[in-house]
């Protein structure tokens, strides 16, 4: 190895820290994210090997730099020759782990092979960080569905601001009921296509209440770093190796909402057959992001069938967004099928309130519009205490630079059932 | 029949908190295979997986780790192989020194050990039977 230009320091000089996650990984480690207990943040870069040691250097830096490296608008030679970098190590760890030769060392004593090319900007698959979301994923053998900021002036490690955690999780579980019925609704369809026509009707009947379990989550812990939250899927369903369970479908699903929302064409799309309240909901984590500067994440890990989803959120992609669903135009029309009770109706105009509460979804659902020409002349045989099952015609409308979607809800059928409805009040 | 594994005693150690190796096996009956190696037949490190290899290049004592650093690095195609060191030696110059110098080409066939999918490097991992031994089937084909 090479002789460096050196101060040696006792090898205890180094603040405890904590491994974040690794950034390159051949073989082991070469370039690995840190966090001392005083939250500063170093990166371990390998640099050399001789029969005893690995050589490393060890630099400060921030989360935005790291954040710039990973998307490319910095090489690590920038990182490592920051000038705000403050001292530089170099340290030589045995197999042990054992830290020998500690020492300070100028960035302009660091000999050339120890040091990246100018142009060494990051090319590398980005490692999943998610060796603790692994980890507890196989001690519950079930997927774990993880949501996370990084660390920022109202984030702290384990600790959010209360204002911040209440709205993102308000907003996120809302998010969530409304993907939850466009993927039931999915799964509806491609049951119904998928039914062999021969079959016993008992024998392949839709499992509604897989689909609905597998789509709601438990909230059952936080993660170590910055504050994150834990969940996991309400269904108890086994999980097999290497076969995608129907609760990774559903992620995939939800985060496709995520995912595509950074393209115009690609959410109109995957949006039409989705319930548009989720669209405001998600301006609103869209806007806590951007105003509060933070980065939102959500990462997805089944260790059984080896699925992972994750994505990110950056405050400038936030905006991006956002931007998106303001120049957002459509004109979507399905129907929808709800059981319920009338709340209100006028029999001369038709306008009506439908209520409709939902044992397996755990939600009220209110629809308001108008029933249509034949439904109007039948209003006067709506009973107030009898149960309903309604068809409404849901037109939803946006033109660009619209804030909202316009919503037109017309009812198509109604028939009463027997029995009266006992709604939570 | 149950093989039983060149490191068998390594997975038996962190069997508690890892399942290891993986389950995700790629079936194969046998395939061309490359691996970085240095030039010396006899150099210590040509055929041995991450973990055996002395100093470990490790920052903490993470079973999961162990789990991976137990399967040999192979690459299904030359082109891989090479692409993944010129992405590596932009940014770690001393490289070389890690993984060798050369690259060798051999057949593996199933009674080598179980391996991985290819990743888009065409990198797979080989977790090895007890007794499989590739330095006899790779040549060296190429200098990096």
């Amino acid at each position: 190895m090479e002789i460096v230009k050196e101060i040696q320091i006792p090898t205890n000089s180094l603040p405890k820290m904590i491994k974040i996650k690794d950034l390159i990984y051949f073989e082991g480690p070469l370039l690995s994210h840190f966090e001392s207990v005083y939250k500063e943040n170093f990166l371990f870069y390998w640099v050399d090997t001789n029969d005893t040691f690995n050589r490393w250097i060890i630099f400060r830096t921030s989360n935005e730099l790291i954040d710039d490296y990973l998307e490319k608008r910095k090489s690590l030679y920038n990182l490592i020759s920051d000038e705000n970098n403050g001292n530089l190590y170099k340290v030589d760890i045995d197999s042990n782990l054992d830290y020998n030769n500690l020492s300070i060392i100028a960035f302009e004593d660091i000999p050339d092979s120890y040091l990246p090319e100018k142009n060494s900007f990051y090319t590398f698959k980005i490692i999943n960080s998610n060796a603790e979301l692994k980890s507890i994923s196989e001690k519950e053998n079930v997927g774990i569905l993880q949501a996370y900021y990084n660390e920022s002036s109202k984030i702290g490690k384990g600790s959010i601001d209360l204002e911040i955690l209440g709205s993102s999780l308000n907003d996120l579980s809302n998010i969530n009921k409304g993907i939850r019925k466009a993927f039931l609704n999915r799964e509806k369809n491609l049951f119904n296509k998928s039914k062999p026509k021969n079959v016993n009707s008992k024998d392949s009947k839709f499992d509604v209440q897989a689909v609905l379990q597998a789509s709601s989550f438990n909230y059952f812990g936080n993660t170590a770093r910055s504050f994150g939250a834990l969940f996991k899927p309400a269904s108890q369903q086994s999980n097999f190796p290497n076969l995608v369970s129907i609760e990774d479908r559903y992620i995939e699903f939800f985060m496709h909402f995520f995912e595509y929302s950074t393209s115009i064409e690609k959410f109109t799309e995957f949006i039409k057959d989705i319930d548009k309240n989720v669209i405001d909901n998600y301006k609103k984590l869209l806007t806590i992001i951007n105003k509060s500067k933070i980065q939102f994440n959500l990462n997805y890990e089944n260790s059984t069938s080896n699925f992972s989803i994750s994505k990110k959120i950056s405050y400038a992609e936030a905006g991006t967004i956002l931007n998106n669903i303001n120049n957002l135009d459509y004109d979507n029309s399905h129907d929808l099928h709800l059981t319920g009770r009338f709340t209100a109706l006028h029999l001369k105009t038709g306008h009506y309130q439908f209520e409709t509460f939902s044992e397996d979804q755990k939600t009220v659902e209110i629809s308001s519009g108008y029933l249509d020409s034949d439904r109007k002349e039948m209003a006067w045989t709506i009973k107030w205490d009898k149960l309903y099952d309604i068809v409404i015609s849901r037109r939803e409308e946006k033109k660009t630079g619209q804030k909202k979607a316009k919503i037109e809800d017309r009812i198509v059928s109604f028939i009463e059932l027997d029995g009266t409805l006992s709604i939570p009040e | 029949m149950n093989k039983v594994y060149k490191y068998q005693a390594d997975f038996d150690a962190i069997a508690e908190s890892c399942t290891c190796p993986g389950s995700e096996y790629f079936s194969f009956k046998e395939k061309e295979a490359f691996r970085f190696v240095f030039e010396d037949p006899n150099h210590p490190n040509n055929f041995v997986p991450p973990l055996k290899i002395s100093p470990k290049r490790f920052l903490t004592k993470e079973a999961i780790e162990k789990c991976e650093s137990l399967g040999l690095s192979l690459y299904g195609q030359k082109s891989g192989a090479i692409n993944k060191f010129e992405e590596l030696i932009v940014n770690f110059k001393n490289f070389k020194k890690v993984i060798g110098t050369h690259i060798a080409m051999g057949i593996v066939d199933e009674n080598d050990g179980h391996i991985t999918k290819e990743d888009e490097f065409t990198h797979f991992d080989m977790y090895e039977f007890a007794g499989s031994d590739l330095s006899r089937k790779f040549v060296i084909v190429d200098e990096l």
